[in-house]
């Protein structure tokens, strides 16, 4: 790894979804580290096997981030140019039927492990001068039928503005928030996706946007229609 | 004030949730309290009509617990979820098990215990339910980025749930309170901070007691948190700068 003159980037939730369309694109570019859910054989079915893999369950933050940091020191990485946390779950339902366990699992995967992750990580980041992208959602300005979700998107974006403003000059950060998408997730979360998928976007389209706003300086963005109307327009052929 | 019946209050021992309740024991309303410590302050109707709870909200049964105590005779037309706690400190100076215990009281909790409540039926009709976010939620908190961030997704839960919850007979207020003359406060203050400033808890606990009366749906309780809202609205980047010169460049000590 020291003598590699590319950058090092560490991904969350890239085994499917956004994240793996992520993986698939970064792995040409960067020096990839990945972590996801799957076993590593699973995983590499997926991506490419140039792709360096962590297994860790995020559903436990706090252990997670314990397996993240041990093996990258396995690894031998102590400079870390980009972390990209992309990891996330949800669920589509009414804000009364959401369950005690449903809530605390929105919470701990869509904020708490980002946050865990990121102090843990702070030498190797600063070291690297690196930055710090955050994926969020459209639903962080709120939603009635994913409310806690909605809740720790918008916990993702406040986390983002306020250590943007901490860390200005030493690192980057960087919240990006993905419109609607046609991913996993979706069913995962329980939604049933009728005429509306005409305006989501593919994961790769996004993923594609995203790639695009990572390189850019821009503190915030939301990434759709604008991104759908030159998919449309331009249509390339894995769009 | 609006009669109401039966009031639950979470950080009832001390500051703002204090205050709450020795004003709704004024008014006659009975109040189920919720705190980790005992209550040690006295009200002339506190043996009649306080109950309290002592649980600590951060262990991870803590809301079944709560839910198990009542039945349908119990119902709620008042639910404040106050209880909330800070980490302030340069964000790599904190120990990340104070981010677990702020994301876990600040915004797990008051989600899950409005959910349960709603789903036992514990909320009687035409009933009030209050969250306190913080004016952060308008500016940014580079000091505290992560108790910044609870404040902001209790926020966004409050909004989300504002609809929903109205069918059901239940209105949602969100307060957005800058700093208040707390012991609370006072440990997070940057040494030789003007405490002058801070709003009194007894005046906001009336503010938010007012405003829920009226079915508000939102509160920004005095002239300074309106004009850090409207700044917030107008020029965000600005006000996020800000709070970094008043607070981040000030900090002295990691406090959580």
């Amino acid at each position: 790894m020291s003598n590699s003159k590319k950058s090092l980037t560490l991904l969350t939730g890239a085994t499917s979804g956004i994240g793996l369309e992520l993986a698939k694109r970064l792995v040409l570019t960067d020096d990839l580290v990945v972590v996801g859910r799957k076993t590593e054989s699973e995983a590499h079915v997926l991506i490419s096997n140039k792709v360096q893999y962590i297994q860790a369950d995020i559903s436990s933050p706090k252990q997670a981030v314990e397996v993240i940091s041990s093996a990258l020191q396995n690894m031998q990485i102590d400079k870390i140019d980009r972390v990209i946390h992309c990891a996330g779950t949800g669920v589509y339902t009414s804000p009364e039927q959401e369950t005690v366990e449903q809530i605390d699992q929105n919470v701990s995967v869509n904020l708490l492990f980002p946050v865990l992750l990121t102090r843990a990580l702070v030498p190797q980041i600063e070291v690297a001068k690196g930055k710090v992208v955050l994926i969020g959602s459209v639903a962080h300005k709120g939603s009635s039928n994913m409310a806690s979700y909605a809740a720790s998107k918008a916990g993702l974006a406040g986390f983002a503005r306020s250590l943007e403003a901490e860390w200005r000059g030493r690192i980057d950060v960087q919240v990006i928030h993905p419109g609607p998408t046609l991913t996993p997730m979706l069913e995962k979360a329980g939604y049933t996706v009728g005429m509306e998928r005409h305006l989501f976007l593919s994961p790769q389209v996004m993923a594609d946007a995203v790639i695009k706003t990572i390189h850019s300086r821009k503190k915030s963005a939301t990434i759709f229609l604008g991104a759908k109307i030159k998919s449309l327009l331009f249509r390339k052929k894995n769009a | 004030m609006k009669a109401w019946k039966h009031a639950l209050v979470t950080g009832a021992g001390q500051g703002i949730g204090k205050a709450l309740c020795l004003r709704l024991l004024d008014e006659g309303v009975k109040v189920t309290s919720i705190d980790r410590d005992s209550i040690n302050w006295t009200h002339k109707n506190k043996d009649k009509l306080l109950n309290h709870i002592q649980i600590d909200l951060i262990n991870s049964n803590s809301v079944n617990d709560i839910i198990q105590r009542f039945t349908l005779d119990d119902q709620f037309d008042l639910a404040i979820h106050n209880a909330g706690i800070s980490a302030t400190g340069k964000f790599e100076d904190i120990d990340p098990k104070a981010y677990e215990n702020v994301l876990k009281l600040n915004t797990t909790v008051p989600m899950q215990l409005s959910a349960a409540l709603m789903q036992s039926g514990l909320f009687a009709n035409n009933a009030n339910l209050a969250f306190i976010s913080s004016l952060s939620h308008a500016t940014g908190y580079p000091g505290a980025a992560v108790y910044g961030a609870s404040k902001d997704a209790i926020a966004i839960y409050a909004k989300s749930i504002r609809k929903p919850f109205a069918k059901k007979g239940v209105s949602v207020l969100s307060v957005f309170p800058g700093p208040v003359r707390t012991d609370h406060a006072e440990r997070h203050a940057p040494e030789g901070a003007d405490a002058s400033k801070r709003m009194l808890p007894e005046e906001l606990a009336s503010k938010i007691l007012s405003a829920a009366s009226s079915n508000k749906k939102t509160l920004y309780p005095g002239a300074a948190a309106h004009s850090a809202r409207i700044l917030g609205k107008i020029a965000p980047n600005l006000m996020t700068n800000m709070m970094r010169k008043i607070i981040y460049d000030k900090l002295d000590r990691p406090v959580w």
